[in-house]
């Protein structure tokens, strides 16, 4: 069992955990996040299941798994980057009792916060939580609001929302711990679809403001969004 | 009544943080398969501590297993793991699970429900597969196409009587763990609490120590024996998400994590590391 490989020019070390599950972990600050996607596209029948975070790829063994199987690992490539989307997502900047952890942390008012939040472009960081649920990168550090200590028992569909270094998206109700800025006017996700996940890791997002009685009228499209 | 269509299980779908579901009792579900004969990707009714009362409109093989639930057949007791036909008419009913958690409930026939995955198991949180992902309620009919797939090799399932001790593997952040608190892992009882569900398994026992803490999300899977802030313990189960960021101090093997299933909320476990 080597205790590290090589994949997409990245050394990555390898844990390999009984005849259950093998880690890939990188000694980098770059995410990995990309490389796991790639493994889980081949979809090895050596491997039940792929599941990638920033720091680490962690692959679920089927039970035929023999250690020479590792070795196609290697011939995994990285789609290209031109091949991403810019979608530009409307979103409601709802009144959400969050925002007063928001203005303590960041320092900002509400509408100098949606000023600033107006001029980036974020890019997929992960997938994970709950179905539908995307990690976002790109926000400053002074736009970074720590979880809340108690989560909200139910926050709503499409709720856009900040958690520490990450911009969310929870596309699904559920109990949730992150601070909850409004909520955007499209569907990311889609089960009567496979994949579910209407937007790609090479995708970059921006967003567009729209008051309540527009986000209504537009109701919940799907990406690509169409018509605004 | 708190009673759920299950099958094996949505596979392959953790990438996008679908979590595995299907039963919680994968010993007990291959039992069911054998004793009907067949490999099919079955839809089961998993039945947790109560058994529900069931009328049947149609001529079928049923098997009960998991759970001893006192089933009766219009007052006539039922064996578990051994087929018996039913007739129009026929009430299929029990009681509270005598001991273990979960009681189970296949057909002959193909059960003609929702499917989400490849897979028909009620996910509550995303309304997938059978039922809208919910619970079965009061008076709801479920109808059935033709018969499973009959075969004469189905896996021979060892009926060896559960256990409350369960082997700990090291999981990847084992190591967080002061050398107090690894001897406690070892040596201590772990009482199911109330609050958990399909998604995990809260446990209580005495407070463990992490010297570290995670800094980001990693993976978690079915079986991760995760360490809470609290010092208290998670076993993550079948409904369970797919990331998170506190330690995986160890992991259950998908054998014991089906054993583990039927231990009743209440009833404390115990942990050998291998």
């Amino acid at each position: 069992m080597p205790s590290s490989i090589t994949l997409c020019n990245q050394v990555l070390q390898v844990r390999q955990f009984g005849n259950a599950f093998i880690l890939l972990n990188s000694r980098e600050n770059e995410s990995i996040f990309p490389i796991g996607q790639a493994i889980y596209q081949e979809q090895f029948d050596f491997l039940q299941e792929v599941i990638a975070t920033e720091s680490e790829i962690c692959l679920k063994l089927n039970p035929h798994f023999q250690k020479d199987n590792l070795k196609a690992l290697e011939n995994v490539q990285l789609p290209q980057s031109t091949q991403g989307k810019l979608h530009t997502i409307p979103v409601w900047f709802s009144d959400s009792d969050d925002w007063t952890a928001i203005n303590n942390h960041s320092q900002l008012t509400k509408e100098s916060f949606i000023n600033h939040f107006l001029e980036l472009e974020f890019s997929v960081a992960m997938f994970g939580f709950l179905p539908g649920f995307v990690y976002l990168d790109g926000l400053p550090d002074q736009m970074h609001i720590p979880r809340k200590t108690t989560p909200t028992a139910e926050v709503l569909p499409n709720t856009l929302a900040i958690g520490g270094p990450y911009l969310g998206i929870y596309s699904l109700p559920s109990p949730g711990g992150w601070n909850a800025i409004g909520r955007i006017a499209c569907n990311i996700f889609d089960s009567s679809l496979d994949p579910p996940m209407l937007i790609n890791q090479q995708d970059r997002f921006q967003f567009s403001q729209v008051g309540h009685s527009a986000y209504i009228a537009i109701g919940s499209q799907q990406l690509p969004i169409t018509k605004l | 009544m708190n009673a759920s269509i299950q099958d094996s299980g949505r596979i392959g779908y953790a990438f996008y943080a679908i979590p595995r579901s299907g039963v919680m009792d994968q010993k007990s579900y291959q039992i069911i398969q054998s004793t009907l004969q067949t490999n099919d990707n079955i839809s089961v009714i998993e039945c947790t501590l109560q058994a529900p009362t069931i009328l049947f409109h149609d001529t079928m093989q049923i098997v009960v297993s998991g759970a001893d639930m006192q089933w009766r057949v219009n007052d006539n007791p039922l064996s578990l793991n051994s087929p018996t036909t039913v007739n129009p008419g026929d009430i299929l009913k029990g009681g509270f699970a005598k001991a273990n958690f979960r009681g189970y409930i296949g057909f002959s026939h193909q059960m003609q429900v929702t499917r989400h995955y490849g897979s028909t198991s009620s996910y509550a949180y995303a309304n997938f597969g059978a039922n809208d992902g919910r619970l079965l309620t009061k008076g709801q009919v479920l109808t059935f196409a033709q018969a499973n797939t009959p075969t004469s090799t189905t896996a021979k399932v060892n009926l060896d009587i559960a256990t409350e001790s369960f082997t700990l593997h090291k999981g990847p952040e084992h190591y967080f763990l002061d050398d107090h608190s690894t001897e406690l892992l070892a040596n201590s009882a772990f009482m199911i609490l109330p609050q958990s569900n399909r998604m995990g398994a809260r446990l209580q026992g005495p407070q463990l120590t992490s010297e570290k803490t995670l800094k980001k999300s990693v993976s978690v899977l079915p079986g991760f024996i995760q360490l809470l802030p609290s010092g208290q313990l998670i076993i993550l189960l079948q409904d369970g998400q797919t990331t998170g960021g506190y330690p995986r101090v160890g992991y259950l093997s998908s054998t014991d994590i089906a054993e583990f299933n039927q231990v009743p909320i209440g009833k404390s476990v115990r942990f050998v590391l291998s």
